[in-house]
């Protein structure tokens, strides 16, 4: 039996168009995705444009350091993955490196998920959970702060599913029970990976920088 | 066999080699972003933040998600997302704005 048919899955009758279904299956999730997101991103930007001032306050209360310091963890544990995606892709035989990658893209990523905890709890210290302590006085920095706790909330929620999902790759590819060279699975994760970073990316501004 | 191991290495820096220069580009538009935003630009600042985000997102699909190459059937896909993101903002904000007129000419 060989490699590509190892990789084959019912009902596809190669490997190639196995690949180019997956592919496809990934970009529609991601597609779907980019209306759930829009959908909040929208809200924000709606209400920031009513309440601009009160958003701007707000925004200057979020840790810039945390949430600059996250951004570069997840741009690098895009490139860590981006690495293994090509070298998966190309068939190139570097089973040692995408493997190192695989573990370093979720070391990042559990990293980036430190962060944020730590990130949270000096929220929380400084009364920025929209409750009845609540630090700020406009109301509609209750807003901001609801939707701060949404964004990064759900996104932190899609980090996880993807730490799991290159968890997973990392430890089949370790003890060799999945062959991950050419292997679609990895490029559809890839892809997962860095729609997670581009959230993040799109997110950093609006949270942190708008009101400084 | 060692002509093997520097065959690996060689295509293991190749892969650095493509990726680092991009990864370098995102920090440094990370610092760029970061920077502007104690610069007092007026109203420009938060579209100026916002377009360098755009552009490090940019970077990220075209590079590392393979948009470059990838198909006609993917960018449809991508161009509908974008269509429907793009009528959902132009409803609301015509919601948002006439009220906010009918607001400002009372």
């Amino acid at each position: 039996m060989s490699d590509a048919d190892t990789l084959l899955k019912e009902p596809w009758s190669s490997l190639e168009r196995q690949r180019e279904g997956a592919r496809f299956a990934m970009w529609a999730f991601i597609g779907s995705e980019i209306l759930f997101f829009g959908a909040l991103l929208m809200a924000y930007s709606m209400l920031r444009f009513e309440n601009h001032t009160a958003f701007a306050e707000a925004s200057s209360e979020s840790n810039l350091f945390y949430g600059t310091l996250n951004t570069v963890i997840l741009v690098t544990s895009s490139t860590t993955m981006a690495i293994v995606a090509q070298a998966c892709k190309q068939e190139s035989g570097l089973h040692r490196l995408v493997v190192i990658c695989l573990a370093a893209t979720a070391a990042l990523g559990f990293a980036f998920l430190v962060v944020k905890g730590l990130e949270y709890k000096d929220d929380l210290d400084k009364h920025l959970w929209p409750g009845p302590d609540f630090k700020l006085h406009d109301p509609a920095a209750r807003i901001f702060f609801a939707l701060y706790w949404i964004l990064t909330g759900v996104h932190a929620v899609h980090l996880s599913i993807g730490i799991g999902l290159v968890s997973r790759l990392a430890f089949l590819g370790a003890t060799g029970r999945r062959k991950l060279d050419g292997n679609p699975q990895v490029e559809v994760t890839s892809l997962y990976w860095h729609f997670v970073d581009i959230i993040w990316v799109m997110l950093y501004p609006i949270i942190y920088l708008s009101g400084r | 066999m060692a002509n093997d191991k520097g065959s690996e290495q060689s295509k293991a820096w190749a892969l650095w080699r493509r990726n680092l220069p991009i990864w370098a580009l995102l920090v440094v538009l990370i610092a760029v972003n970061c920077g502007l935003a104690f610069v007092p630009l007026g109203p420009l600042d938060f579209p100026i933040q916002l377009s360098v985000a755009a552009i490090q997102v940019a970077c990220i699909a075209i590079f590392s998600m393979g948009l470059r190459h990838s198909n006609v059937l993917i960018r449809c896909t991508l161009l509908y997302s974008g269509i429907f993101v793009l009528v959902m903002f132009l409803l609301t904000s015509a919601d948002v704005v006439t009220r906010f007129a009918n607001h400002w000419t009372r």
